[in-house]
């Protein structure tokens, strides 16, 4: 099967100028939904005393923890409390939210009760990075480009549908450097094409699910929002305080409740406790199964201790799907394997991209326009830009004294944006080489930083052991990979070689 | 949250990329890619077996990682002479490219048409076949929801094909306000 010469002509443009013009989000898209993918590791590596072993050989204690949130006043004012507990460390890390929204995050240590307030959120503002989470509206745009996304990967399916199989596994690495580009645009691209399908299409689900949603609702069920709710699996049940001072039970009794409705001996991975302090307060309880069906919520009068309900899993066929759809986007599948797998993908789609959009500016060599030269500088200083942010928002966060908790997340826009500036001011070529090896020489450092700091892998906290293990290798492959890439930048070299040749003329 | 144990995962990982190799390893190119297809198949069939859905996930991912590594040359086997030849002169652009890198072929009308009206009619069909559907409105309301994404980006594909925004636009309202009037007959 093969489409006509003016099918495979449209089609083509689609291909191409769709993805032009989501080329650099899509970058984005992958870059940071890469390092999202090592959230917890890196949430706790970016603060040292989360990782540090504790000589106290008590028992951990939820009391404990109970007095650390009073001493550090996060009960006055509060309409909700949620006490986290990572896989990455020991610390529960506590969230305060105000009737403003306005955040607060504290940990704990349970064995000793000492707390301090978390000095960074650059692990979360990465993620958040991923959908544009610091934008109004971000999450949805981010979801349109996802579907810009499919359709760029649809489209060249069908456009490579006649020489797919011949060119599936080509690869002509001592060929001139259009071929190498669009060689490792196709392997990359169709091995990598079931991934970035199954990302782009949850990650659609989890941004503008709502919004479609709501238009089938409107529609088919004629506005009904009740029913719309009670099809996709939505609880709105909104807590009222009563404004009354009421007393609550100690928080190892109420999970000790869920512990018992759930028939789970683990703790909660979540505990969510609404207006502390009230008389109206209640808690809620997350028991994460490893399928959707296996989660179980539990709520608890906060005073009483008696049990107000049991979720056992996603009540409806659309609210399994979405639960699926997010295990998916997150790489919740397959343990340390998975990420790393889901990693790879995520940076090969990054290559993609990239070589998407060479491929498209070493076609108009001839044509030799000023746009082909200005998107070119673009797109290497986006790519060489986002690591050398990344480098540098790590180093900040660690050396740095406590300045805030947005912090890490401006050194990271201001690496990329200088990275970027270099490359696009001053070209592609030998500039991009220097941005590349001054990344690779900063994540070189990184751990050599650990172990002056006290936090080399083999002597943290058993509970932080694998994740400083697993993001040393993350540090020694990004330098390794920068200092490598800068050090030869065929690509770049050439495409530079081609903009000069086109100044001339 | 992972239902797979690390070392069931290695393990899953470690079956599929020893079966994709196995196959790019042997013989002649057809036998290679019947004797990868066959064992990547096999290999995913196992893992599914064993670890549900889970286990297909990460075998797709071990495959699609194992795969791309053999064919950029990282892995062992020769990947170079696998009887791939391009099957044109590969420094001339193919008389389709040559149509391509020619005028434009989508107009701005049509462009603007299939990205801004493309999930309208998604949306309506997705309304249409929930209050429609002849099963439980859990199940119609599932399949109707997730019907939207994917007819969304094949509209996308495909309205490009109209060539003018006329006939774009002609193409969409059809289709809409059949579905608009299906969706409002439907719903109780």
């Amino acid at each position: 099967m093969k489409p006509g010469p003016r099918a495979f002509a449209i089609e083509w443009s689609v291909h191409t100028w769709v993805g032009l013009v989501t080329s650099l989000v899509g970058f984005v898209f992958f870059a940071a939904g890469t390092v999202a993918i090592f959230r917890d590791e890196l949430e706790v590596w970016l603060e040292p005393a989360l990782m540090r072993a504790s000589e106290d050989l008590a028992a951990p204690s939820l009391e404990q923890a109970e007095r650390a949130v009073e001493a550090a006043g996060l009960r006055a004012g509060a309409r909700r409390l949620v006490y986290r507990w990572s896989p990455a460390t020991r610390f529960v890390q506590v969230t305060r939210s105000d009737a403003t929204g306005a955040a607060r995050t504290v940990a704990i240590d349970p064995l000793s009760g000492a707390w301090f307030d978390r000095s960074t959120h650059l692990a979360d503002d990465l993620v958040e990075l991923h959908f544009f989470g610091h934008l109004p509206g971000g999450p949805e745009l981010s979801g349109l480009f996802a579907v810009a996304l499919l359709v760029v990967t649809l489209s060249g399916f069908v456009i490579h549908l006649k020489d797919l199989v011949a060119q599936w596994w080509r690869f002509r690495s001592t060929e001139r450097l259009r071929l190498v580009a669009s060689d490792a645009h196709k392997v990359l691209g169709v091995f990598g094409a079931p991934f970035a399908v199954a990302m782009a299409w949850s990650g659609v689900l989890l941004t503008v699910a709502a919004l479609l949603g709501g238009a089938v609702g409107l529609l088919a069920l004629r506005g009904d929002a009740r029913r719309l709710d009670a099809l996709a699996g939505l609880r709105r049940e909104p807590v009222d305080a009563t404004q009354r001072p009421g007393t609550e039970a100690p928080l190892d009794a109420r999970l000790a409740v869920a512990q018992q409705a759930a028939q789970r001996i683990e703790p909660p991975r979540l505990v969510i406790v609404e207006h502390p302090g009230d008389a109206a307060s209640r808690t809620r309880c997350l028991f994460p199964g490893s399928r959707a069906s296996d989660d179980v919520w539990v709520e608890v009068n906060s005073a009483t201790t008696a049990l107000n309900s049991v979720e056992r899993g996603p009540k409806t066929a659309f609210a399994v799907s979405t639960r699926l759809a997010f295990d998916v986007h997150f790489a919740r599948y397959g343990g340390l394997a998975g990420k790393w797998l889901s990693a790879a993908l995520g940076l090969a789609g990054c290559v993609v991209i990239l070589t998407g959009t060479l491929i498209w500016l070493e076609r108009r060599r001839r044509t030799r326009d000023r746009r082909s030269h200005q998107l070119a500088r673009l797109t290497a200083g986006v790519a060489v830009g986002f690591p050398l942010g990344l480098a540098c928002s790590l180093l900040a966060c660690r050396l740095l004294p406590p300045g805030g908790t947005s912090q890490g997340f401006s050194a990271f826009l201001a690496g990329w944006f200088v990275g970027a500036l270099v490359v696009v001011v001053l070209g592609v070529r030998r500039p991009s080489g220097g941005v590349l090896l001054a990344t690779g020489i900063v994540f070189a450092m990184l751990p050599g930083l650990d172990f002056v700091q006290g936090v080399a892998p083999w002597r943290v906290d058993p509970a932080s052991r694998a994740a400083a293990f697993t993001l040393t290798a993350v540090w020694l492959i990004c330098a390794w990979a920068s200092l490598v890439s800068g050090k030869r930048l065929s690509w770049a070299a050439k495409l530079s070689d081609t903009i000069a040749a086109t100044g001339k003329h | 949250m992972s239902g797979l144990e690390p070392s069931s995962t290695a393990g899953v990982c470690g079956v599929v990329s020893l079966a994709v190799l196995l196959g790019r390893l042997h013989g002649s190119l057809w036998r290679r890619r019947l004797l990868s297809g066959t064992a990547l198949a096999a290999a995913t069939v196992l893992a599914g077996w064993w670890f549900g859905l889970e286990g297909i996930t990460v075998a797709v991912l071990a495959a699609s990682v194992v795969n791309a590594l053999v064919a950029l040359g990282l892995g062992p086997g020769n990947v170079f002479d696998d009887g791939a030849t391009p099957h044109r002169p590969v420094s001339q652009p193919s008389t389709r490219q040559t149509h391509v890198l020619g005028p434009r072929t989508v107009s701005w009308a049509v462009g603007l048409t299939a990205t801004l009206l493309s999930p309208v009619v998604a949306v309506t069909a997705g309304s249409a076949f929930v209050a429609t559907a002849p099963f439980s409105q859990e199940w119609a309301f599932a399949l109707g929801a997730h019907l939207i994404v994917p007819m969304w980006v094949v509209l996308g594909c495909l309205v490009p094909l109209a060539g003018s925004g006329r006939r774009a636009i002609a193409w969409i309202a059809g289709p809409t306000l059949f579905f608009v009037v299906l969706a409002r007959w439907g719903s109780t």
